[in-house]
């Protein structure tokens, strides 16, 4: 009975911890999206304005993706780049584990452009990127709003119901 | 330096005694060529232009948005001041060169630095010897020769200003010079000589103004201006020889205004200083 009673706790907490877990997940990729879409502005003017190159320009952003794509830079394109931090990163517990293949493939397409042309078509880049970007974190806000507090809700219900059938 | 070149290459190139090279031609479907003072060499290697396109995009750390406008000059400088020509098809707009958009060659014209080859124009370049105008044909050795005219006039404790457009003469990194141009000397890198010129003037005082390759009219106004304010100047310029020079109207203008006392041409080989004209 008392091993019951344990192992009821530990279920009901373990899914109310994947419910958060779940409901994290939901913040974290809105959060991303909204820094990775603000820090375009800044990096297209250090690129465009004040002419860095571009590794230099990525690695001095605030924005802790951009500056990881700068770091594994030297010797790489943009897209070579990006696709090593990728294969690092979007594994569980990476960097880019919150976010969704849609979102790595906007940034596949912008970091494949990134730096490869005259400075007109770089800023085509960055309006395309700032309104892709922008789409995402939209849909991420509206996700976070609708399914943040039912996934923690849906967690500890179940975790309870769980409990309840165990004892 | 040569080594960062030839790295940057798709695969490693046979080149033997890197440091001695002054040139290398590198053209589509054809064999490298390589030249050395005692002559050239061809490489049984051929780049593809793929192989040339990604090369200048590893050169130029992969942003080339930061090289437009020089590649629509049709070069752009390396770190360590060896300057690439690139040639190859351009797309024109309204007659005007809108950029490049497929490269064919490059030429690398390696930038070295030659302590003690102004020496025999030191008594040239001393306080009240008037400017020096330094003319040959192209890779015959005049930046070479300013670069060191200039820490020669910074040792004899004149303050030294460079107009450096091409980031040729001081191949500066980040606003310093990466080449010894003496204690005294400032570098404005990379914007056109006139507004160089009339920047340095204003603010920071020169005694020698040291620039390359004049020959537009604009460059011709500059350099008198500062004649006329009392700088010392000692610049180049592309001419076989002084008659040469003189049938371009902008240097014309300039020998005629006495911006310069002497000329000093090279020919022959490489920094081989031929005659030495006074004006």
């Amino acid at each position: 009975m008392a091993a019951r009673l344990v192992l009821a706790v530990l279920l009901a907490a373990l899914c109310t911890l994947a419910g958060r877990s779940a409901s994290a997940a939901l913040a974290r990729r809105r959060r991303m999206l909204y820094d990775l879409a603000a820090a375009l502005e800044p990096l297209k003017i250090r690129m465009l304005h004040r002419m860095l190159p571009l590794e230099t320009a990525l690695g001095e952003s605030g924005e802790s993706i951009l500056r990881l794509v700068g770091e594994a830079m030297p010797g790489r394109t943009a897209l070579e780049a990006w696709e090593a931090v990728r294969e690092a990163q979007a594994g569980r517990g990476g960097a880019l584990d919150c976010l969704l293949q849609e979102d790595l493939a906007a940034l596949g397409a912008f970091f494949s452009q990134l730096g490869a042309s005259g400075a007109r078509e770089q800023e085509a880049l960055f309006a395309r990127a700032a309104a892709e970007l922008g789409a995402l974190h939209a849909q991420a806000d509206r996700l976070y709003a609708e399914r943040a507090k039912l996934y923690t809700s849906l967690g500890a219900l179940l975790g309870t119901a769980l409990a309840i059938l165990l004892v | 330096m040569i080594d960062d070149f030839f790295s940057a290459f798709p695969r490693p190139m046979a080149v033997e005694h890197p440091q001695a090279l002054l040139e290398v031609r590198v053209r589509a479907g054809k064999r490298i060529a390589l030249r050395y003072p005692q002559g050239e060499t061809m490489l049984h290697e051929a780049l593809a232009q793929e192989e040339i396109t990604r090369l200048v995009s590893r050169l130029l750390e992969h942003s080339l948005y930061a090289w437009e406008d020089e590649l629509r000059e049709g070069f752009f400088t390396l770190e360590d001041g060896c300057r690439v020509g690139v040639c190859g098809r351009y797309a024109v707009a309204e007659g005007k060169i809108e950029n490049l958009v497929y490269i064919g060659s490059l030429c690398l014209r390696v930038a070295r630095e030659v302590r003690g080859c102004a020496e025999p124009i030191r008594a040239l370049l001393g306080r009240g010897q008037g400017g020096v105008l330094v003319l040959s044909p192209p890779g015959m050795g005049k930046t070479t020769l300013l670069r060191d005219a200039a820490r020669l006039m910074s040792e004899a404790g004149l303050n030294v200003a460079i107009a450096d457009e091409r980031s040729e003469i001081a191949a500066c990194r980040r606003g310093v010079p990466g080449f010894d141009l003496g204690e005294r000397t400032d570098v404005m890198d990379g914007c056109s000589k006139g507004e160089a010129i009339a920047r340095l003037l204003r603010s920071m005082a020169p005694e020698a103004l040291v620039t390359d390759e004049v020959g537009g009219n604009g460059d011709a106004r500059a350099l008198l201006d500062a004649a006329r304010c009392g700088v010392k100047l000692v610049a180049s310029a592309h001419a076989a020889g002084l008659d040469d020079a003189k049938h371009r109207p902008a240097l014309a203008d300039m020998l005629h205004g006495g911006a310069f006392r002497h000329a000093v041409v090279l020919g022959g080989r490489a920094g081989e200083i031929r005659e030495i004209l006074p004006l």
